[in-house]
């Protein structure tokens, strides 16, 4: 079986499962789910078995494949984002935690026992400063093998669904007959070299002008 | 400080908060977008080759400045910030110094662009100068190269050093590895995020795009800064808008440009990204435009570098490397004390960076008394053209080639 079609196994087992947790949470759910568990090996195979046997409609497993691949590929970018997004947020709100620590009502003192600034004269000054305390961590943050890590693992699954979205979108358009982005590139490319062609010659004219220019003067000066 | 006076501050900063942010909010009100206008220095379209445009600028001064000075900005930003208002404007500046000054201007590349490389920004230079030269008269231009645009200039400066009599670099990376002796936290981001993915992961985050979209990399300077970007359009923006007329058109001018990010080509992107910010293949002589090594030992004329003493997007030892590697004796260095686009719009950097340039350009003789002239008088037919009878390119190389035979 293609990926696609394990990842829609597993996630019929991750459905069921869920399905089954359900169940035994509501009256008389147990019983019930306790009744049809014994079925599901067997609608779980009746499912494997009909996709294994169903005509080969190739096209349109192709797109389903497309679809399962940029759904896993959304998924792993949505998780990384999370990822990411909660190593800012603790970093964040350990710095401002850390900055509260530093003022007079917690006795000035920063959690490593280290003496607080000045006492804050304002409200904007205060926040102004928790700011700055805030921004050098995040800074540091930056420079850290943890953020490295999240970030490359970032770069990659943006790249991935991109590309796994173009894969679907370009499926979608050759079924339909229509120019992908790929051939599209691709006269795109012709287009350039082609320009790229002309614009040289047209800098060998250049030179050559130049070079006519210089023997005309010449002629010019001993024809004096 | 006691907690009562503490407290009598705090009350007096909320209600000058939302005092400013009201005053704020009606400047705005008052405000239309015609008025935050930018790059309004008056110039001359005279050349256009696929999306590049090369402009020639209205003089305001008599030329004082014999060879021509090309400005080669970079396709991360747009030229614009060379000229961004009229009291903060390298452009007008170096006019009224007598400079004749022309600016390349990239465009914004669209997906369709996306092959255009480092050759191809050759290509488009040559073409410049090229015309400039049909225009005036002189085979040899000057050359100000700002940011990626100082890495194009040097590149042409190298690889054609015959038609360039002087190159100043400002806020350029030269040696995409010079960071590493800094342990600044502030500087260096873009040049660690690179260098912590593989070549390949870089090459398919472009191509995915089929470019370096101009968000992307808006994203990144943003996320560089990370606690100001997010304090900027809320807790320090009553600051930003609660100014005088002009302060607050300053802020929305800067707001203009930033938010005008074009879209860097793919492969171009490639290069900068893998070629020199990965590999550094500029200072280690391994960089190739169409097939040539760049070498920087043919930086043969005189050289100005202008970095910035604080710049957190090209740190100063980037810049500053380009001592060790150039083929000239000449070589000078002006430091600023300003951020990487302060140099531009801080009205201290720039009138010092304007001055010291305009200084730098008119040395060696180049000085010249000219009559003072208007871009239609200076732009007809010059010396050279003058020799030229009426002659279609074409024609002009059939004639040649009859010549040779």
């Amino acid at each position: 079986m293609s990926d696609a079609g394990n990842d829609w196994m597993a996630a019929m087992g991750a459905m069921w499962g869920e399905w089954h947790k359900a169940m035994t949470a509501v009256p008389g759910g147990a019983e019930l789910a306790a009744a049809a568990a014994p079925f599901a090996p067997h609608f779980a195979g009746a499912a494997q078995e009909r996709q294994g046997t169903a005509p080969k409609l190739d096209s349109l497993f192709t797109i389903g494949e497309k679809w399962g691949d940029f759904a896993a590929a959304a998924f792993s970018l949505g998780t990384v984002a999370i990822d990411y997004q909660v190593l800012l947020g603790r970093t964040w709100s350990g710095a401002w935690a850390d900055y509260g620590a530093l003022s007079p009502a917690h006795g000035g003192r920063t959690p490593s026992g280290a003496a607080a600034e000045s006492a804050a004269p304002g409200w904007r000054e205060s926040v102004d400063r928790g700011l700055e305390h805030v921004n050098a961590a995040m800074l540091r943050l930056q420079q850290s093998p943890e953020y490295l890590a999240i970030q490359r693992r970032l770069v990659v699954a943006m790249t991935d669904y991109r590309k796994r979205q173009r894969d679907l979108v370009e499926a979608l358009c050759r079924d339909n007959d229509l120019p992908t982005r790929t051939e599209v590139d691709d006269l795109g490319q012709y287009v350039h070299r082609t320009r790229r062609e002309v614009r040289r010659l047209r800098a060998e004219i250049d030179v050559l002008r130049r070079e006519l220019n210089v023997v005309r003067r010449r002629d010019h000066v001993v024809a004096a | 400080m006691t907690n009562t006076s503490a407290a009598d501050t705090s009350i007096a900063e909320v209600a000058d908060f939302y005092r400013k942010a009201q005053k704020g909010a009606e400047m705005l009100a008052s405000l239309s977008d015609d008025e935050v206008d930018i790059a309004t220095a008056p110039k001359k379209e005279i050349l256009a080759v696929d999306k590049v445009r090369l402009y020639r600028y209205e003089p305001t001064a008599p030329q004082r400045v014999r060879t021509p000075l090309l400005i080669v900005y970079s396709q991360v930003g747009r030229y614009t910030m060379m000229d961004l208002q009229p009291d903060r404007s390298l452009v007008r500046n170096l006019l009224d110094a007598g400079v004749d000054v022309y600016m390349i201007d990239w465009g914004n590349p669209s997906r369709a662009d996306q092959w255009i490389g480092f050759e191809d920004y050759d290509d488009y230079i040559r073409a410049c100068v090229e015309t400039i030269d049909m225009t005036t008269g002189s085979d040899r231009v000057s050359l100000l190269g700002v940011c990626e645009g100082g890495v194009f200039a040097a590149c042409y400066a190298a690889l054609h050093p015959e038609r360039v009599e002087r190159l100043a670099l400002s806020v350029t990376p030269i040696d995409f590895h010079a960071d590493e002796v800094e342990s600044d936290p502030e500087r260096g981001y873009i040049n660690r995020w690179i260098r912590n993915l593989d070549a390949s992961e870089l090459e398919g985050l472009v191509d995915a795009c089929g470019q370096l979209p101009g968000e992307l990399t808006g994203l990144m300077f943003q996320v560089m800064t990370p606690v100001k970007s997010l304090t900027k359009y809320t807790w320090d923006l009553p600051d930003a808008i609660s100014g005088d007329r002009d302060s607050v058109l300053n802020f929305l001018r800067m707001e203009k440009w930033l938010s005008d990010r074009p879209n860097h080509p793919g492969a171009a992107a490639k290069q900068l990204l893998v070629d020199l910010y990965r590999e550094n293949r500029l200072v280690k002589g391994e960089f190739r435009i169409d097939g040539e090594v760049v070498d920087l030992a043919r930086l043969t004329m005189p050289v100005l570098n202008v970095y910035a003493e604080r710049d957190h997007i090209v740190p100063p030892p980037t810049s500053r490397a380009l001592a060790h590697h150039v083929g000239t004796d000449d070589y000078r260095e002006l430091p600023l004390r300003a951020g990487h686009i302060g140099t531009f719009v801080s009205r201290r950097a720039n009138r010092l960076f304007s001055d010291t340039l305009a200084a730098w350009l008119g040395e060696e003789g180049q000085a010249v008394a000219a009559p003072e002239a208007s871009i239609e008088e200076r732009d007809g037919p010059a010396p050279r053209e003058k020799e030229l009878p009426e002659t279609s390119a074409v024609q002009a190389v059939q004639q040649a080639v009859q010549k040779v035979a």
